[in-house]
């Protein structure tokens, strides 16, 4: 009998494996060949999942963060956002041959990389939001005394607005982020709804059926943009003084184990793969003068057109993120009609959906703005810069738009028109001071953004190649082709070169910026 | 940046603005007339590799280059699409291509202008368009990459391979590059239905499809594979590297599949008689040579006298010497193309 029972538990136990490897096999070949529709679900469902694992990472790496306002928090920073800042094509590069193939590994390690590569985003966003209105301790308070059903409505309610809302910008932008991610898909060859509109289009689908496919993508991003620019103009209406909540046992050992593990896989790892031939390829890169000149012109092509893009795309998200959230600029443009009427009102709502060819995606837009520059009327400017600027300026546009809200409700009002009277003080020694509380409090941030916008434009493959036009080539579409190669030496060393350069660029700018403005 | 703060961001805007246009006046040369300004090349085929030769051109003859290479990911493919989309404006006045099928399709769509000079005469029929739209120049060959310490490098053993367990077989995405090329000479062997069923049964097995030739090579190396589809030049990246593989001509109804680089003149360039100039340097038997002792070891074509070439590259050439005719293969391109497309369609 129990010789029978255990074959019976055998067979059942063989039947579910069997059943768990057949949907597995299944799953497989979903993912190995999906349409649209599916790409696209997959992308939305796994953008989710990312946004909800990071969102408790952000918060625990976000209150270590906010626990230092002395000197170190700046190295604090960089430890945090270094992840999101390394360039995904060396991370993919890197774990593509161990998982691309593999639909589910590949799956899996995407998710993993993914997650590691956003949390910053959600920190950033946790950081800038204005803390809600309702305490901790307040709902707390709340649900000692629930009594009757509708107490718990009330303690929902209060929840929902206060919370909830709270954190419904960094869960929507990290969730954005994940959802747009093209490269580091494409590489791990994991399904995204990017790669496979690149993958069709290479093969030969019409731009009138991508951008077709392109606009439910987009439109759904727009919503969720929206959604988070309403969070961040409620959370800034209802927001209380900035209190410091002490970091628990708990977050502290979360954030440390993020930040560890963040630093190996995403940048460390990576890193270490390209500098073992970073000798070699500096020595061979300087033996090569020619090679050495066309790598500096395609560095600084790329950069001046990435910094040119950003800051336009950063005025224009002046007037469509403050109008369109209904929000009053704060310290940029002040206008005297602090109540628009509804005609205005509705034109500046229209003005967001200026965001909507930026996240259609770098593909669609360029191909979109390369058959729009083909046409008659515009050929003429087709082998020009503009294109190429044109481009940027609109795939900016949207996070452009994003790091605009959170300027408009960072940062205390009152102290910045405060550093504003003080800086115009007759007496130097105040406006001394005041120029330098301005810059802390008003411009830095501000360049920030811009500098983050710059990097992010001067990475972005695709408008590059797309729409560059002869004469100028940017560094990143060279070190894509070379990847091709593996990590070869002049690889590694132009790898270097191309990723490092701007951000040593930028911080021998920065103190001149500063000292120029403090 | 307040308004009245507008300045700096202003002052950087322009500071910007005018490197942009330095460096595109300067490498470009737009304001020039169209005999002073740089011959543009498209050039699907290996910067690291390409570019010396290019570069070649360059300094014999002082005719200025602006070459514009593709990505990995859509090599070829890419550029193809690129010419064929600026066909009102070509800013391309000669079409490198690291293959010919994508060269065939440029050609088919009217976008090439025909050339019959020296490169084109020293090249047999096979590798030459007969009215000069296009003319082949050193070959590349489909190989299995075979990693030695997980299996024997024979063709017995690759085959069982395929036959059994594919989950350690890789191959590239079959829509880019060599492999489709590879894919549209099976649509031509075997019908295009019998290829479907062998593509979905290798993948219902478990087949590594990875983004290209280069990763298929770093698979099988690092033993994560036993084996799989590449070109020669993967391949021997590999074998100079010191690599435990080995590599085998695929051959399809008993011959070896050679895909050929190939060079076109755009329709509507400016600059013909520099563009036909560098038709013929980059089909004379100089680059031909040159490419073949490059570490790709790419096959010359053409006739190349008493030139002695490396062992592996005659071996090559030998094997070359019975290949698929590619000529006719345009329509399987479009069927393999138009198949793996329209099925992950919307």
């Amino acid at each position: 009998m129990a010789a029978d029972g255990d074959g019976a538990v055998n067979a059942t136990a063989a039947l579910a494996w069997l059943a768990i490897r057949d949907l597995a096999i299944k799953l497989e070949n979903s993912l190995r060949a999906p349409n649209f529709a599916v790409a696209l679900e997959w992308s939305a469902l796994r953008a989710l999942l990312i946004a909800l694992i990071a969102f408790p990472m952000c918060f625990a790496v976000a209150r270590w963060l906010q626990r230092d306002d002395g000197p170190r928090r700046r190295w604090r920073w960089i430890a945090v956002v270094g992840p999101f800042l390394f360039p995904e094509l060396l991370v993919g590069y890197t774990y593509a041959p161990w998982v691309a193939g593999r639909p589910l590994q590949a799956e899996l390690a995407c998710v993993a990389l993914m997650l590691l590569r956003v949390v910053p985003v959600g920190v950033v966003a946790l950081s800038l939001t204005p803390p809600s209105a309702v305490t901790p301790s307040a709902l707390y308070c709340r649900r000692l005394s629930l009594r009757t059903w509708r107490d718990g409505v009330e303690w929902l309610r209060l929840w929902l607005a206060g919370p909830l809302t709270s954190a419904v910008p960094a869960l929507a932008l990290v969730w954005l982020v994940s959802f747009q991610q093209f490269e580091l898909a494409a590489l791990v060859r994991a399904v995204s709804w990017s790669d496979w509109l690149f993958v069709q289009q290479v093969g030969g689908l019409s731009l009138e059926a991508s951008l077709r496919a392109a606009l439910w993508p987009a439109v759904g991003q727009l919503a969720v943009l929206a959604l988070a620019m309403l969070a961040v103009t409620k959370t800034a209406g209802d927001a209380q003084a900035a209190t410091v909540i002490p970091l628990t046992r708990r977050q502290r050992a979360l954030a440390a184990a993020y930040l560890v593990v963040a630093w190996t896989v995403v940048v460390g790892w990576p890193a270490a793969s390209l500098a073992a031939g970073l000798p070699a390829g500096f020595q061979q890169l300087v033996r090569q003068p020619l090679r050495l000149q066309g790598l500096a012109r395609e560095l600084f092509a790329g950069l001046a057109a990435a910094m040119l893009a950003a800051l336009i795309a950063w005025a224009l998200s002046r007037r469509v993120s403050q109008e369109a959230a209904g929000l009053h600029p704060r310290g940029g443009l002040q206008t005297d009609d602090h109540s628009p009427g509804k005609v205005a009102r509705w034109r500046s709502r229209w003005r967001f959906l200026l965001c909507l060819p930026g996240l259609s995606g770098s593909l669609v837009l360029g191909l979109a703005l390369v058959a729009l520059f083909q046409s008659p009327l515009l050929r003429v400017l087709y082998n020009t810069p503009l294109p190429w600027l044109v481009g940027l300026v609109l795939y900016l546009l949207p996070r452009s738009v994003l790091l605009r809200a959170w300027d408009n409700v960072s940062g205390p009002p009152a102290a910045e028109w405060l550093a504003e009277q003080l800086a115009a003080s007759p007496d130097a020694a105040q406006q001394r001071h005041g120029r330098r509380l301005r810059w802390r409090l008003v411009e830095e941030p501000r360049f920030l953004a811009v500098a983050v916008l710059t990097y992010w434009g001067y990475l972005d493959l695709t408008t590059a190649y797309l729409l560059a036009p002869t004469g100028l080539t940017s560094g990143v579409v060279r070190l894509y082709n070379f990847m091709h190669f593996g990590r070869t030496a002049a690889l590694s060393a132009e790898a270097a070169v191309l990723l490092v350069g701007p951000v040593v660029l930028a911080a021998l700018v920065w103190p001149l910026l500063r000292r120029g403005r403090a | 940046m307040a308004k009245n703060d507008a300045g700096l961001p202003a002052l950087l805007a322009l500071v910007a603005a005018l490197i942009l246009t330095a460096l595109w006046l300067s490498g470009a040369d737009p304001l020039a007339d169209a005999a002073t300004q740089p011959l543009v090349v498209y050039c699907a085929h290996d910067a690291v590799y390409s570019e010396d030769v290019l570069r070649e051109f360059e300094r014999q003859t002082g005719v200025r280059l602006e070459i514009r290479f593709d990505t990995e990911a859509t090599k070829s493919l890419g550029l193809v699409q690129m010419i064929a989309r600026e066909r009102n404006q070509p800013r391309c006045d000669v079409f490198w291509n690291n293959e010919l099928l994508g060269t065939l399709d440029l050609q088919q769509k009217g976008l090439l202008l025909p050339y019959r000079g020296d490169g084109w005469k020293r090249m047999p029929e096979q590798y030459r368009d007969g009215d000069g739209h296009w003319v082949g120049f050193g070959a590349r060959m489909r190989v299995w990459i075979v990693n030695v310490e997980q299996m024997a490098g024979d063709a017995e053993s690759v085959q069982s391979a395929l036959e059994l367990e594919t989950s350690r077989v890789a191959m590239a995405q079959p829509m880019f590059g060599t492999t489709l090329t590879h894919y549209a000479v099976l649509a031509e062997a075997w019908g295009l239905p019998k290829l479907q069923d062998w593509h979905r049964e290798l993948r219902r097995r478990g087949l590594r499809e990875v983004p290209g030739n280069g990763l298929v090579k770093d698979l099988v190396v690092a033993g994560t594979c036993d084996c799989g589809w590449t070109d020669t030049d993967d391949a021997f990246l590999a074998l100079d590297a010191g690599a435990s593989v080995s590599m085998l001509p695929i051959e399809v109804d008993g011959r070896t599949i050679a895909i050929p680089n190939t060079v076109a003149i755009i329709r509507g360039t400016k600059r013909v008689a520099d563009a036909q100039r560098l038709v013929d340097f980059l089909t004379s038997r100089e680059t031909e040579l040159r490419l073949a002792r490059s570490a790709a070891r790419q096959i010359p074509l053409g006739d190349i006298g008493d030139e002695r070439l490396s062992e592996d590259v005659e071996r090559l050439r030998v094997r070359a010497s019975d290949t698929v005719d590619l000529r006719p293969l345009l329509a399987a391109r479009n069927a393999v193309l138009e198949w793996l497309r329209t099925e992950t369609a919307p």
